[in-house]
């Protein structure tokens, strides 16, 4: 790490720079820029417009080409919120800079990737994050705490869902060969939890819309065995047209049922026939968080911190890889209509 | 003159709001009830006041007793007692699933069909008028392209015969796949072609499933995924179960609660929240639909056929269960 400023609780300054200012380099800037040891150095995006936009906001100079992130030596660690399809292009250039890494997930778009991923990163002696935020949570985390506490008794069934709305045929996220389609971009966050909570998976038999019918919004519904036993059932769905952000999840065990819903849960709902400034920006969901607890402060927090300190990150980069695996598993269960 | 229906065994679980709906039904008399069980007659007695009860139903058999039955015995003992009342040319109302083995179940339709005998299956789901709704809106194309659905039918644990093999014939999947499957058959007129299941025990010491999840497709290329767990707690949960189809197109998205939780109690007397659902008046609209086929002024709205149709994909499932694959239907 470079040696960096030396603030007064003497945790030194990390200094970042956002590669990528769509929705997601927007949001981690904003998470970022709320903790106090953090400064933002750069933005980078192919187009300088949202690169300036961004910058300007967060007092950091715009660039659309990242070779100047990556030779600066002031700059200690990137934030990686670029399409999954071109993760290679900016994580080679962090490792052989030795930049830190925190990536926004998924990590990997194929199996081919993630290897070349593992290898790329095997004995990197930085620290390498991934942004599985549902990790972050408050009520997933606690939901994982009670299982662990054994007070659902014997897990039988896990149902996990998320739907949002489509982000637009237009967009890269509706090309699978780009984001992996709903099963890889979207799922992988209830695919990391049920690992991260319940354990490995033993079986899956997945279904997704057929890939002739692309230029649909793409749903799917995956039937796994775990190798406790359990059974799981998550569900994905960018074909709810409202663009609500909807998550929920239930654990059925032998002393008693959990379930969560955010639809029912919020701090703040707003009914307005006034276009909201984020709906005409965008059309990819998010969750509202509480701004004492938004999760994607905790996990930009959680990587300083590991940066500061020295020690690994909770969620590894092999963790995320794992977690990439099991959703390419799905995938190939949909394609080829059988159980892997 | 009205006419006189039978019960045949207080078995099933369905047996008390069988009860219930046939003594307040116009134009019906509930003629007689058979069960060889002093237990579960006294656990009904309030609902069996003033009707004939017999322990053997052999006796209903006779000519001029009954004008029709309605059989809600352990799921075994359906064919049987199906034979028997084809035989004495008395039309059926079936609990479901109409069998554990479609092979049994085939034989069951050949001999009505031979005796000519309307045999009738309880799939009330299918007089839910929010289904009905839903059939209209899809065949308006209001959700455009039908891609899937993912539904749920779950329950408590029920206990007594249903986790006996011997009786059942299974557990979750023998007791909950059928009234789904038959609901999406019917509005999508459309067969099941490939089933798919895990399914385990769990939750609960008993020698059948608890946890059940099919994923199916049918031949309008539509997937489905069905919960069919026993996944409700028995002491804690407010409500006894649900049935939930969510129907998802390329322009929109259906969902269907039958059983919505609608009046929310919280009951100091009982340390509980307790919640009432609307049941949607299905069980009497079954009857009705029964009783007016019986006088040749309706069609059975599901018939033995629909029933063994269902069973085809529980039997798929347990063999897909068994062997970890897919199974073709």
């Amino acid at each position: 790490m470079a040696p960096g400023n030396i603030q007064n609780d003497s945790k030194p300054r990390i200094r970042l720079a956002i590669l990528g200012a769509g929705n997601m380099g927007r949001r981690f800037a904003k998470a970022f820029q709320t903790l106090p040891s953090v400064s933002i150095r750069y933005v980078c995006s192919r187009t300088l417009a949202p690169a300036e936009r961004l910058a300007s906001a967060h007092g950091a100079t715009s660039v659309t080409a990242m070779d100047a992130i990556f030779e600066d030596p002031d700059v200690d660690a990137v934030v990686i919120c670029l399409p999954t399809f071109t993760r290679l292009e900016s994580l080679r250039p962090a490792v052989s800079s030795q930049k830190h890494v925190f990536c926004e997930k998924p990590l990997a778009l194929s199996q081919t990737m993630a290897d070349e991923i593992r290898a790329l990163l095997a004995g990197f002696p930085r620290i390498v994050m991934v942004g599985q935020v549902l990790r972050f949570f408050w009520e997933y985390a606690r939901i994982r705490e009670r299982v662990l506490a054994g007070d659902v008794g014997r897990v039988g069934m896990i149902r996990l869902s998320r739907c949002v709305g489509y982000p637009g045929a237009d967009s890269w996220f509706a090309d699978p060969a780009k984001s992996g389609g709903v099963i890889l971009d979207l799922l992988i966050h209830d695919l990391d939890f049920l690992r991260w909570t319940f354990g490995e998976v033993e079986q899956v038999y997945a279904k997704s819309l057929p890939e002739g019918l692309s230029g649909e919004p793409d749903y799917a519904l995956l039937n796994l065995q775990l190798e406790s036993g359990a059974l799981a059932h998550i569900e994905g769905s960018w074909a709810h047209p409202t663009g609500s952000f909807h998550q929920t999840a239930e654990v059925c065990g032998s002393l008693g049922v959990l379930r969560y819903d955010n639809q029912t849960c919020q701090h703040l709902k707003v009914i307005s026939t006034v276009e909201s400034k984020m709906g005409s920006i965008s059309r990819i969901s998010l969750p509202e968080a509480d701004p004492s607890s938004d999760p994607y402060v905790a996990e930009a927090r959680h990587f300083i911190e590991c940066i500061q300190t020295k020690r690994p990150p909770d969620v590894t980069f092999e963790e995320s890889l794992r977690s990439c695996e099991l959703a390419f598993r799905c995938i190939e269960s949909a394609r080829q209509g059988i159980p892997r | 003159m009205s006419l006189r229906l039978g019960l045949v065994s207080l078995e099933h679980v369905h047996s008390r709001n069988y009860l219930s709906c046939l003594r307040g039904m116009p134009g019906v008399e509930l003629a007689a009830v058979a069960e060889p069980d002093g237990r579960r007659v006294s656990n009904h007695a309030d609902l069996l006041e003033g009707i004939r009860l017999v322990s053997d139903y052999h006796e209903l058999l006779l000519p001029g007793i009954l004008d029709g039955v309605l059989i809600c015995s352990a799921n075994s003992r359906h064919k049987p007692m199906v034979l028997d009342f084809a035989r004495a040319k008395i039309p059926i109302l079936c609990e479901k699933p109409i069998a554990t083995r479609c092979v049994d179940a085939h034989e069951m339709l050949a001999v009505c069909q031979a005796h000519e005998v309307p045999l009738g299956i309880c799939f009330p789901v299918r007089f839910s008028e929010a289904l009905r709704q839903a059939k209209r809106l899809v065949e308006q194309g209001t959700l455009g392209h039908i891609v899937a659905v993912k539904a749920t039918n779950r329950g408590m644990m029920p206990g007594d015969w249903f986790v006996d093999p011997q009786l059942s014939g299974g557990g979750a999947v023998m007791d909950h796949t059928v009234h789904v499957v038959d609901a999406l058959r019917w509005l999508f007129e459309a067969e099941f072609t490939r089933v798919f299941a895990h399914a385990a025990c769990r939750l609960h010491p008993i020698p059948v499933e608890d946890v059940a999840l099919l994923t199916l497709e049918m031949s309008n290329e539509v997937f489905v995924t069905l919960d069919a767990s026993w996944s409700r707690p028995n002491n804690s949960f407010p409500v006894w179960g649900d049935v939930n189809i969510q129907i998802v197109g390329s322009r929109g998205v259906i969902s269907l609660d039958l059983f919505p939780w609608t009046l929310d109690y919280y009951s100091e007397p009982s340390a509980k929240h307790l919640v009432e659902t609307r049941e949607g008046n299905l069980t009497s609209r079954l009857l009705e639909n029964f009783v007016d086929t019986i006088q040749g002024k309706a069609e059975l709205a599901a018939a033995g056929l629909d029933g063994v149709r269902a069973l085809e994909v529980v039997e798929a499932a347990y063999k897909s269960i068994a062997t970890r694959q897919a199974v073709l239907l």
